[in-house]
């Protein structure tokens, strides 16, 4: 069976991921990395949830003198890091973006942003195991061309994954369903888990629809699948290695 | 001792084989099946005794339960007709398939199959085909062990048959409570601590002594003396405080003299745990393969620690001794030597499926180098690197 250890910006997009590594993995388990929750730090744990979280678990994880992702990619046979691509608009994201830098297409933000992210994990590339989920500038994206297609096919907008009032759509749209998956509180929209983990089986259902329709959700795909092909063999032989240095490292002692 | 174990359709167990070492160390998250694992093999044990009915369940520390509670039932899948289980030594195997009906369940769980191999040569085979003769409710490798003793495939029926989970609890260990399961040299819950700590020295492999007793001092730093006395006026116990015929005693080396006696009753509950666990792991009469639940239970952290290094060096100490534990706490963790092969950690964790999955988890002395610190085991477990942490 396969294991997965997730780092992602929140419980929603937790939520939507499961869902989706369901499609593909039936079952599996699931260890989460990130955002771990506690009381300290807003309920979001010492490095707080969102982007910013990500990219201080990522900075944690980066192999100065050792690799504490190593260890992830030994103990699982995939390592997710999500993280939306708005990083990329954020003042303090530290990504550098063309002054022309337009969508469509989503990949003008998600590019950099991937990058941002290896750069995070001290990485030059993805190492075998490690997939990157970047769904454009919200991952409630995927929710809304999951549940409300026609609207999405509807939109004046030119290209729904750089949509920034995705939100505010999912949480007028969603009015009628019951958990609701997005609220406004004080001003700001908040996601609820328990309203995402309602719809979940329907985004499993939906997925080869939302790969059709955002282009990230393609990518996101394409790299999952090859993930998936690649891990059994290695991690065996991996593991046959690092099994036979051990009994040398014994002999020789 | 047990290098293989397999497991399939007990409980949240659907499909579980593990490959064990000398020292074996579970965590994961509650309810992941942890206790589940310890019990399965308790189960097997019981077959390979002869009977597997509550009496022999209970024996073992495994919590009976009618079959459909013991075969896996998962939502959208069908019950399984039987459960089955197998272990292997170096040598030997030794598997069988269980069933009970889940309708009118019958005392004693039926033996569909069963067979016991030594390098490859059938020494038992029970299976449709040839059990018409037999009682199907008593086990055939238990009643034909007499024809190969002093064999791997007796030694590995001995080590399943005397395999028990200890669960210790401090009312048992001050011995305030009787012990449901008593047995030589502790009780399953710890009962007759005192009589098992009287017994220790006398049992235990000569080489171990010192270590022992140094590791004692070392772990009961407080104390400057431990032993085990009969009750009597001499003793420091109230007489409101009822007791069995032995104590455990202590002596405090920071009170006055005269003043500085306790018993078991007064000493901190720690102490006792430690005391249960030590004999566990070194007298004579316990068992060679044993499991402990919650090993770290009433201990301080980085008492806990210290009391799995020790651990871990006597039961290397020891030819055929094999621990399976179970630990809620991190810092245990960081008393094992994962460089050593025999000395293994393992993940439990549930699948979304709600099915339980033990991974080994794959650690190096390098893996733990991070800008010139030394990450601890701990620290990689909590941070959620390992697996075996609940997602709440």
């Amino acid at each position: 069976m396969y294991s997965v250890a997730l780092a992602c910006e929140g419980p929603a997009d937790q939520v939507l991921i499961e869902a989706i590594l369901a499609r593909y993995l039936g079952d599996y388990v699931l260890d989460l990395l990130q955002p771990p929750l506690s009381d300290i730090g807003g309920g979001s744990g010492p490095l707080g949830g969102g982007w910013k979280g990500v990219r201080l678990w990522c900075q944690q994880e980066a192999p100065v003198g050792g690799s504490m992702l190593r260890v992830l990619l030994d103990n699982h046979d995939l390592v997710m890091v999500h993280v939306d691509a708005d990083v990329a608009t954020e003042r303090d994201g530290g990504i550098d973006l063309a002054a022309d830098a337009r969508c469509p297409p989503p990949s003008v933000f998600a590019d950099p942003v991937r990058a941002a992210v290896l750069t995070w994990l001290g990485v030059p590339r993805a190492p075998v195991g490690l997939v990157l989920c970047v769904p454009a500038m919200a991952t409630e994206t995927w929710a809304l061309v999951a549940l409300f297609p026609e609207v999405v096919d509807a939109q004046p907008s030119a290209c729904i994954e750089c949509d920034e009032h995705v939100k505010q759509m999912l949480r007028k749209l969603g009015k009628t369903l019951d958990p609701k998956l997005v609220t406004s509180e004080g001003g700001r929209l908040k996601n609820h888990r328990k309203g995402y983990e309602a719809i979940a089986a329907r985004i499993t259902e939906a997925w080869p629809g939302i790969v059709s329709t955002c282009s990230e959700a393609a990518r996101f795909d394409e790299d999952l699948e090859r993930a998936l092909r690649v891990p059994a063999l290695v991690r065996r032989a991996r593991r046959r290695l690092r099994s036979w240095r051990r009994r040398t490292r014994k002999l020789a002692r | 001792m047990i290098r293989k174990l397999s497991i399939r359709a007990f409980k949240s167990l659907a499909e579980v084989d593990l490959e064990l070492g000398r020292v074996n160390v579970f965590i994961g998250a509650n309810g992941s099946g942890k206790s589940n694992l310890l019990e399965a093999l308790g189960v097997l044990g019981a077959a390979a005794d002869g009977r597997v009915d509550d009496e022999a369940l209970l024996r073992r520390g495994v919590r009976p339960g009618r079959p459909t509670l013991y075969k896996s039932s998962f939502r959208g899948e069908d019950v399984p007709v039987m459960i089955r289980l197998e272990a292997a030594s170096g040598q030997a195997r030794y598997a069988v398939e269980l069933n009970n009906p889940l309708e009118l369940p019958e005392p004693a769980w039926t033996y569909e199959s069963e067979s016991l191999t030594e390098a490859e040569k059938p020494l038992v085979d029970r299976s449709n085909g040839n059990a018409e003769r037999l009682d199907p409710k008593r086990g055939l490798a238990a009643l034909k062990a007499v024809e190969f003793p002093d064999s791997p495939a007796a030694s590995l029926l001995r080590w399943l048959s005397e395999y028990a989970i200890y669960a210790p609890h401090t009312n048992t260990l001050r011995a305030l409570s009787p012990d449901p399961q008593t047995r030589e040299p502790v009780g399953l819950a710890g009962g007759r601590l005192a009589e098992g700590l009287r017994s220790v020295w006398n049992n235990i492999p000569a080489r171990l002594v010192d270590d022992v007793e140094r590791s004692l001092e070392r772990l009961v730093d407080w104390s400057d003396g431990i032993g085990a006395s009969k009750v009597g006026s001499d003793l420091p116990l109230a007489p409101s405080v009822p007791s069995a015929e032995y104590v455990v005693r202590f002596k405090d080396r920071f009170m006055a003299e005269g003043r500085d006696e306790l018993t078991g009753y007064d000493a901190s509950e720690g102490v006792l745990y430690v005391l249960f666990t030590v004999i566990l792991a070194v007298h004579h009469r316990a068992p060679q393969l044993l499991a402990i639940d919650n090993v770290d239970q009433a201990l301080n952290p980085r008492l806990s620690r210290a009391l799995m290094k020790e651990l871990c060096s006597w039961v290397l100490a020891q030819p055929d001794k094999q621990l399976l534990l179970t630990t809620h706490n991190p810092l245990m963790l960081d008393g094992l030597d994962l460089e050593n092969d025999e000395i293994r950690l393992f993940t439990v964790g549930r699948s979304r499926k709600g099915k339980t999955v033990v991974r080994r988890v794959q650690l190096s002395l390098a893996d733990l180098q991070r800008d010139g610190e030394l990450w601890t085991v701990s620290r990689l477990w909590v941070m959620g690197h390992l697996g075996g942490v609940p997602d709440v």
